[in-house]
């Protein structure tokens, strides 16, 4: 009784610490919806849906939106006709890569910059790796490009006006629905989240990390379990550093924005199954290889 | 309709949070903006669905959403999932008493006591010692700015060095060398519950400066298995953002009939810093000369000063 009333004090606190950022991610959702025209993609994107990958980490970089927030917004971009190679991106990239993420990490770390300049540059390499997996996986070739195609009765209007009071009220309705239909996942998520934090000992977890093979693993898992802000964790993974490798943190500062289980949550409610088991997959395995690789090189 | 409803209680439920307080048993004081920002929202978003309804009195119908999506987001079954899983988040808010994180969770996260600087290293030169004896008003020196001179800044002691070495990602010279010199002008320590962690961390490293100097200080009792009878650990739970980061800092006591003192029972320790090699790491202890049971304070969580000046911002 006392671990489940535990349980839902984390619970709560997850969720009252997210809920204005799933606002403001329905509310910025609603406008794509509403304002961007629909042909705004197929215009200045080229043919090509891979060039559109470096053009997505560019932006991701610039825009400070994170995981909670960026779901919602990125289905709608997708749903504009977005490359859905760079949609993947956006989810990889935006939460690690901007400015806020940048300066709670680096005040974190700021006597390691090499964590610092790993976390950044290892998220955008894997970033683009996921990217181009999505690209192969779902894009390439004839495949049936389901999510592009979904009926938008907004495109038989003239375009919305930014100043015409109808237009605002679709983004109030569209805001709210938004909002309810991603809370359900998020509490799904955050529910789950919580239970893991009462009842998986992270002491006993972290005696399995014994080789430099294992513990990224490890502490991939911890950063999907533990589904952090990717504004906190860079405290959490600074206490984590005395007893963990410098690359297993990072793996915890990379996969941790990129994937957790409030998040699998929403996308598994947001974007089709086959998506989201490419996009996890190939999250996991770029994370995974990459932090290898980069402790193979440094010795 | 029941979209309204929902909007309103979650409003309520976290109106109510702000105005008892309780809201610091969820959330770091830093985080606050943003859950008065999602209460405005709430309160917004309900007038503006309840307003119309009650002028018109005909509920709206068609799509759940105006958007052009063929039939809502949803599918059937999706919506009632949706209305109970708002439900127990509100059942939750509304009737779940607050409860702190107790050693329940210590268990699952692991605790983690303040390492003193081994004594070969703490050797640096002499400081001048302030002679100012009585507790520390954390707030005032927060918002103080000192003017040390700068030969004190030049020359990085050894056990600054050490607090950096150690201690590197927390840091910050200036900050650090002023705190010290507060601490060690003083002959009785009293930490309070601002500027727990920073204190604990600077006569940590400073350990062999203040051996044997009173200390003062509150926290819950926590045992592991490890322990003897004459020890706890006086502990404190450090919050960020939310409780999923929280984590545990400790501080080892011994003492006579400390087995009185019940697990998570809140207490006030009055003793003598020491040191000690447990655990496999050198860290700082009590001896102690006082214990006693105190009600939990008003502010049982801890916040690290230097997480004050950065402050998370998202979006």
């Amino acid at each position: 009784m006392d671990t489940l009333n535990t349980a839902g004090m984390i619970f709560l606190s997850i969720i009252f610490e997210s809920a204005p950022f799933i606002l403001m991610g329905a509310f910025f959702s609603s406008l794509v919806l509403v304002f961007i025209p629909k042909d705004f993609f197929k215009k200045p994107l080229p043919a090509n849906p891979l060039l559109s990958i470096p053009l997505a980490l560019g932006l991701s970089a610039i825009f400070p939106v994170c995981e909670c927030a960026i779901i919602p917004v990125i289905r709608g971009l997708v749903r504009k006709g977005m490359p859905l190679c760079a949609g993947a991106v956006f989810l990889a990239a935006a939460p690690v890569l901007n400015p806020i993420v940048l300066a709670s990490t680096f005040y974190a770390f700021r006597f390691d910059l090499q964590v610092v300049a790993l976390r950044f540059g290892m998220a955008a390499v894997v970033a683009m790796m996921v990217g181009f997996a999505v690209y192969l996986f779902l894009e390439s070739g004839s495949r049936n490009k389901t999510d592009r195609k979904l009926p938008m009765s907004f495109e038989k209007e003239p375009a919305n006006r930014f100043l015409d009071a109808a237009s605002w009220k679709k983004i109030f309705d569209h805001t709210i629905d938004e909002f309810f239909t991603v809370g359900k996942y998020f509490i799904i998520g955050a529910g789950i989240a919580s239970l893991f934090q009462v009842l998986v000992s992270q002491q006993a977890v972290f005696n399995l990390a014994e080789s430099v093979y294992i513990s990224p693993m490890v502490m991939m898992l911890m950063a999907y379990i533990l589904s952090l802000c990717s504004t906190a964790d860079a405290f959490v993974a600074a206490s984590f550093a005395g007893t963990f490798p410098t690359m297993s943190v990072v793996a915890f500062l990379v996969l941790g924005p990129m994937l957790d289980i409030k998040n699998t949550a929403m996308l598994l409610g947001y974007f089709p199954a086959r998506f989201v088991a490419v996009f996890m997959a190939s999250v996991i395995l770029g994370v995974y290889g990459s932090v290898v690789l980069m402790q193979y090189i440094s010795g | 309709m029941l979209k309204t409803v929902i909007l309103l209680l979650l409003a309520i439920m976290q109106v109510r949070l702000i105005y008892s307080g309780d809201i610091l048993y969820y959330l770091a004081p830093q985080m606050l903006p943003f859950f008065y920002f999602s209460t405005f929202c709430f309160l917004v978003l309900a007038a503006y669905k309840a307003l119309p309804a009650m002028v018109q009195a005909v509920p709206r119908q068609g799509s759940a959403c105006d958007c052009g999506c063929p039939a809502g987001h949803e599918s059937k079954l999706a919506e009632p999932v949706m209305y109970v899983l708002f439900g127990l988040l509100l059942c939750l808010g509304f009737f779940m008493p607050p409860k702190l994180l107790d050693s329940a969770m210590v268990e699952k996260k692991g605790i983690i006591y303040h390492q003193t600087t081994p004594r070969d290293i703490a050797q640096g030169p002499e400081n001048e010692l302030y002679t100012q004896p009585g507790t520390i008003d954390h707030e005032w020196w927060a918002e103080y700015q000192f003017d040390s001179p700068a030969s004190e800044s030049a020359s990085i002691t050894g056990e600054q060095q050490a607090l950096r070495e150690e201690l590197g990602i927390w840091y910050d010279a200036d900050y650090y060398s002023q705190l010290v010199q507060r601490l060690l002008g003083m002959d009785r320590i009293v930490v309070e519950d601002k500027g727990f962690l920073d204190i604990m961390l600077v006569l940590a490293a400073y350990q062999t400066r203040f051996q044997n100097r009173e200390i003062e200080l509150t926290g819950f009792v926590y045992r592991d298995m490890a322990m003897s009878q004459q020890e706890l650990a006086v502990t404190r739970t450090a919050i960020t953002c939310c409780l999923a980061d929280a984590t545990f800092y400790g501080i080892l006591v011994r003492g006579d009939d400390l087995q009185q003192f019940e697990q998570d029972s809140w207490i006030r320790v009055r003793g003598l810093i020491d040191q000690d090699y447990v655990f496999d790491q050198n860290m700082i202890m009590i001896t102690a000369l006082e214990v006693e049971n105190i009600p939990v304070p008003e502010s049982p969580y801890v916040y690290p000063y230097l997480y004050r000046q950065f402050m998370p911002l998202e979006p």
